[in-house]
């Protein structure tokens, strides 16, 4: 009987704790298994902490790793006027510590105090924007509650307008302009995230931190240009610009041997730390993307030309009139007024003939020059492919009419960009050799790949007898020409040719001018070809005012890269006959 | 014919196994205390030491945190002092405080004679646009509010004035090339 009665005790107990166990081991798998990422998130809302792990835009450097962009931290400072106003609203304590704010930020009061008061349930305003270091430093150990910070990465050109042209800048929705908007690929960086537990007091809770993303840093993008140099041609250019009261100017120098740009200036410019300082038509770089009626600068590739085909020789004889009548009645004429002149090919250069280079580019079939041209690089965009860049215009032969055909000859009637022009001296100072214009040597990547490298191999235009024999030509106008005073730098060879071009406006040239001089030095063994422009001039109309630039800025360029001072003397060519 | 004949003879037949009296056991005996003691300890000392070990993980990661937080805040440093020289790096102050030294950058290329000792240039203003480097035809923003250097309120006026020559060249004629013995 008692054995009996312990027994069904026994039972019951262990039916119990059977049941109890089945009951927990339920709720065990609903918690841990059904439930379980419902609630893991609830509770990892409540714990963890997520933060923007910010990857690095990468910096744009010159070639001598001078930084012309780099990315910076800057710093915004946020209020939470719930906080701040709490349940006393705006006390003598909360204005005073506005006030304080304000002084460091150099704001006025009134603008911080209304932006806690025009939403004083809201947890988030903006105090102030894009401080630096030490403002966050300064506003931080205020110590004021309510009052955070966030990180802000951003753009910094410590070289101002240096380069600006071709640099760029970003916006406030990312890259705007220039290279930083066309090489982004290789400067943008990827933001990666991180989470961790917090503890009560903020602190991650240990082994808690979890990446979930790694951040990419952007790529080191390194330009062909020399920040000194283009510095100085910025300067000079603009000086040139005030001084002719030009509505722009342009420079551009190049490096023959390999086509890299070493300076690409215009005035005016954007300086990337201000903006909103110049026009909107300032704000990438002219040299690229305006193409413009060139004039005389093009009577060295026709020079060029008529070698290369056998047409002519340096000596070549022609009898060149005043005026050239065409068949329409109408006349091409040069920029003084003369009888006959006897000149020689490189007489009509000196001179700067038009109506002796059409007689003679009249020899070639149109087709062979305008097919000479587009070999210099012309009526196409360049390697750069910058943003916005013009391919310039050198129309079909089949709409040429009679005046266009002979008018392309000395750059009327066709289009070039200012690195067009340069590179189709490059192309001259290379032994008829034309190397794919370069302005971006590479980027390197974080992990030290590079890409983005310059091309190397170049394309040949005329033959290398025709280049070198050109050049000489060129040589005479600086040392015979009427701007040789102001052209020649003790101590160099120097080959230039000037340009003067007229301006159409609705289809009729009027007062308007482009003025150039491009040019290749030292001319016995030419290392840098050298485009200097200036457009529309109110005050001098003539080319002849910006010699002196052209000869400074090459002055320049030869000191800058140490160039070898020449050791044998012009040839001399006759001019006339 | 039958294997009888072969059986195993009858259990009955088979050696008894001998009986022996076990001795009885006594339920009631107490396990002996030490055993217990030296359970009970070790339980103590192994939460002891989880406490202290967590105690000291804990103490780590507020270390941790300390010191990444100050490696944040030296690296914001440093960066922003990078950024610093950068500016005062930059072409255009550099140019600035050389034009209030007085300095005013040459235009002309400048041989030097080895034979005669002379330097030689052609005839020309240093710097025809009398500005030197305090032009600010290429500005840069960054540099509007950033100190001067201590030196500048001192410095003269830059002063230009046309290059004593030695030589004038003209363009073809002479190349005034180094000449050396």
């Amino acid at each position: 009987m008692e054995s009996r009665r312990n027994r069904a005790r026994i039972s019951l107990a262990v039916l119990t704790i059977f049941a109890i166990v089945t009951v927990f081991a339920v709720r065990l798998v609903d918690i841990q298994l059904v439930q379980a990422s419902e609630l893991n998130k609830i509770s990892n809302d409540k714990l963890a902490q997520s933060l923007i792990k910010y990857g690095t835009r990468g910096p744009i450097i010159d070639s001598n790793g001078n930084i012309l962009a780099s990315s910076v931290e800057r710093y915004d400072i946020t209020v939470s006027p719930r906080v701040v106003l709490g349940d006393h609203g705006l006390t003598d304590k909360v204005i005073n510590a506005m006030n304080r704010i304000a002084l460091i930020t150099e704001q006025d009061p009134a603008t911080l105090i209304s932006a806690i008061t025009d939403d004083p349930t809201s947890d988030f305003a903006y105090l102030t924007k894009s401080v630096t270091l030490d403002v966050f430093h300064k506003v931080r150990d205020l110590e004021v509650p309510g009052v955070f910070f966030q990180l802000r990465p951003s753009r910094t050109y410590p070289n101002g307008a240096i380069a600006g042209n071709l640099v760029g800048f970003i916006g406030t929705d990312g890259p705007q302009a220039g290279l930083e908007l066309t090489e982004n690929e290789c400067l943008k960086s990827t933001d990666g995230s991180t989470s961790y537990e917090k503890g009560e007091d903020g602190v991650p809770l240990p082994g808690s931190l979890v990446t979930t993303k790694e951040p990419k840093n952007g790529g080191t993008l390194q330009l062909t240009i020399d920040r000194d140099l283009q510095w100085y041609v910025q300067k000079r250019i603009a000086q040139t610009y005030k001084a002719l009261g030009a509505e722009w100017a342009t420079a551009v120098v190049i490096r023959v041997k390999d086509g890299h740009l070493m300076a690409v200036a215009d005035y005016p410019s954007v300086d990337p730390n201000n903006v909103d300082g110049v026009p909107n038509t300032a704000l990438g770089s002219r040299a690229f993307s305006w193409a413009y009626e060139p004039g005389s600068t093009m009577k060295a590739i026709t020079a060029a030309t008529l070698l290369d085909t056998g047409a002519a020789t340096q000596t070549s004889h022609v009898v060149a009139p005043g005026r050239l009548y065409l068949s329409d009645g109408g006349f091409i004429k040069d920029s003084f007024s003369h009888d006959d002149l006897r000149l020689t090919l490189t007489g009509a250069l000196v001179y700067s003939s038009n109506t002796g280079v059409s007689l003679l580019s009249k020899k070639v079939p149109a087709s062979v020059r305008r097919d000479t041209m587009l070999r210099f690089g012309l009526n196409k965009e360049t390697e750069v492919g910058f943003n916005g860049e013009s391919e310039g215009d050198v129309h079909p032969v089949d709409q040429w009419d009679e005046r266009t055909n002979l008018a392309v000859q000395f750059g009327q009637g066709m289009t070039a960009t200012s690195v067009q022009m340069a590179s189709a001296y490059q192309t001259l100072g290379n032994g008829g050799v034309r190397m794919p214009v370069t302005l971006v040597e590479g980027c390197t990547w974080p992990d030290g790949t590079v890409t983005d490298r310059p091309k190397t191999t170049g394309t040949r235009a005329v033959s290398e007898s025709a280049a070198k024999k050109t050049v000489q030509i060129m040589e005479q106008v600086v040392n015979h020409g009427w701007a040789s005073a102001n052209l020649t730098i003790p101590g160099y060879r120097i080959a230039a040719k000037s340009g003067t071009a007229e301006v159409a406006e609705n289809g009729i040239y009027g007062k308007k001018t482009v003025i150039s001089f491009a040019g290749v030095a030292p001319a016995d063994n030419p290392e840098y070809a050298i485009v200097v422009t200036a457009g529309i001039p109110n005050k001098l109309y003539s080319s002849g005012a910006i010699a002196s630039t052209f000869r400074d800025i090459t002055s320049r360029v030869l000191t800058t890269f140490r160039v070898t001072p020449s050791t044998t003397r012009a040839p001399e060519l006759p001019l006339t006959w | 014919m039958t294997n009888l004949a072969y059986a195993p003879l009858p259990h009955r037949f088979a050696p008894r196994p001998g009986i022996e009296l076990v001795p009885r056991v006594d339920r009631r005996a107490r396990p002996r205390v030490a055993y217990a003691v030296v359970t009970v300890t070790s339980v103590l000392v192994i939460f002891a030491l989880q406490l202290l070990l967590s105690i000291m993980v804990s103490q780590g990661a507020y270390d941790i945190d300390t010191l990444q937080s100050k490696q944040k805040e030296l690296l914001r440093t440093e960066q922003a002092l990078g950024e610093q020289i950068d500016l005062y790096g930059s072409t255009q102050n550099l140019a600035a405080s050389a034009a209030a030294l007085g300095m005013v950058p040459g235009a002309n290329p400048k041989f030097l004679d080895i034979g005669s000792g002379q330097v030689s240039t052609a005839p020309r203003l240093l710097d025809a646009n009398s500005c030197g480097g305090s032009c600010t035809n290429v500005p840069n923003a960054l540099l509007t509010g950033l100190g001067q250097p201590h030196w500048s309120q001192a410095a003269a006026e830059p002063t230009v004035h046309p290059e004593s020559t030695t030589t004038t060249t003209s363009g073809t004629d002479s190349l005034p090339a180094p000449v050396t013995h």
